[in-house]
């Protein structure tokens, strides 16, 4: 029965609303170059961190409420990038702030713990760090088309907020600004999402031709 | 279903006390230092645009701020009445950090972006959505002043 709920095209795992999870936090931070890399940092810190303590602590984590428990933790490990961040980069923070608070969500919804809760915690830590620096790969990759074409420029995250860096008023008033707004983002995503199939069933193919004799 | 153990509930409620205590202790501390160095990053972006007045103090003034914009800030001004306020506005899903200096009579100076990203939304801003924003800051600092 379990295994039908999660093979069912509407509630199930692969199921396209349990993969939209993650979009608004690609959305927000694939914006501009700078959200990308800071969400890119701040996700790779709070999945480490919440994947580190709960698996280190893993005896005294109860059954009972855990979801409910890595969710605070995780919340309490974004928290303290952002209170870190509003010391060093108080703009950036401030600017930046929806984005973290979306990271708890994120780390939820991605259902990391479930694979990890019985590896080892080298194995754990890895594996959160890999999931991370994945997303925040594809995020940094839809900033590096959606800023130069959206606002004429390649952002940084500075000490005074977001520091641009190669833009010109030219660029900026010839930039394409539907491209960086959301539905922009939208209809990017879903060109990356059809390019990363067709590569994915090329992959499978010629793995398929490799093992017939 | 049965009922969790009591050793569970207990485990349960100890992380929960543990991470609640730690975080709020965290930013208990850590808020006159973040509020100092925002004032510090306003202060410089004054500086920038020839404006002698600086700003003072952060004002906490509960409830207030959600009647300009979730997420605003308030400062009150060195030898001024006025008050700064630090607004994020939203156009297409992008945020940004503005300032506005309200004066005691309910003008209203600003937006003043905050920073290279803040100056890209300005630009694309329509005029109507700043004339919404400036008047929330307005309609905020005539509540406050209501309530006083």
């Amino acid at each position: 029965m379990n295994s039908d709920i999660q093979n069912h095209p509407l509630w199930g795992r692969q199921a396209p609303l349990s993969n939209l999870s993650g979009l608004g936090f690609i959305l927000i931070a694939s914006g501009r170059t700078a959200f990308a890399l800071l969400g890119a940092l701040a996700a790779v810190w709070t999945y480490a961190a919440t994947v580190l303590t709960a698996r280190s602590a893993a005896a005294v984590l109860p059954r009972f409420g855990r979801s409910f428990i890595l969710t605070v933790l995780s919340c309490f490990y974004a928290t303290l990038f952002h209170l870190v961040l509003s010391i060093l980069s108080p703009v950036m923070a401030a600017e930046a702030s929806l984005l973290i608070l979306l990271l708890p969500a994120l780390f939820m919804s991605s259902g990391l713990w479930r694979r990890v809760e019985a590896s080892s915690i080298d194995g754990a830590v890895r594996r959160a760090l890999a999931e991370a620096l994945i997303i925040g790969s594809i995020m940094v990759a839809l900033a590096l088309v959606r800023e130069p074409f959206g606002f004429g420029s390649i952002s940084v995250p500075g000490p005074r907020g977001i520091t641009e860096l190669l833009g010109s008023p030219f660029a900026a008033d010839s930039a394409m600004r539907f491209v960086a707004s959301s539905s922009g983002a939208l209809v990017l995503l879903g060109y990356l999402a059809a390019l990363f199939r067709s590569l994915k069933d090329l992959y499978v193919r010629s793995l398929d031709r490799q093992e017939k004799p | 279903m049965n009922a969790p153990e009591p050793r569970e509930v207990g485990l349960f409620a100890a992380w929960l006390g543990v991470l609640f205590l730690l975080g709020g202790l965290a930013l208990f501390f850590s808020t006159p230092l973040r509020s100092k160095r925002l004032a510090a990053e306003v202060d410089s972006v004054l500086a920038e645009v020839q404006d002698k007045r600086r700003l003072s103090a952060a004002e906490t003034t509960w409830g207030a701020a959600g009647r300009a914009s979730l997420g605003t800030l308030r400062y009150s001004v060195q030898k001024s009445d006025a008050v700064a306020v630090l607004v994020p506005h939203t156009l297409h899903g992008l945020g940004a950090y503005f300032l506005y200096l309200l004066s005691p009579q309910g003008g209203v100076e600003g937006p003043i972006p905050l920073s290279d990203h803040s100056r890209r939304v300005l630009e694309r801003m329509p005029a109507g959505l700043l004339r919404i924003y400036a008047d929330r800051v307005r309609a905020s600092g005539a509540w406050l002043k209501e309530r006083e």
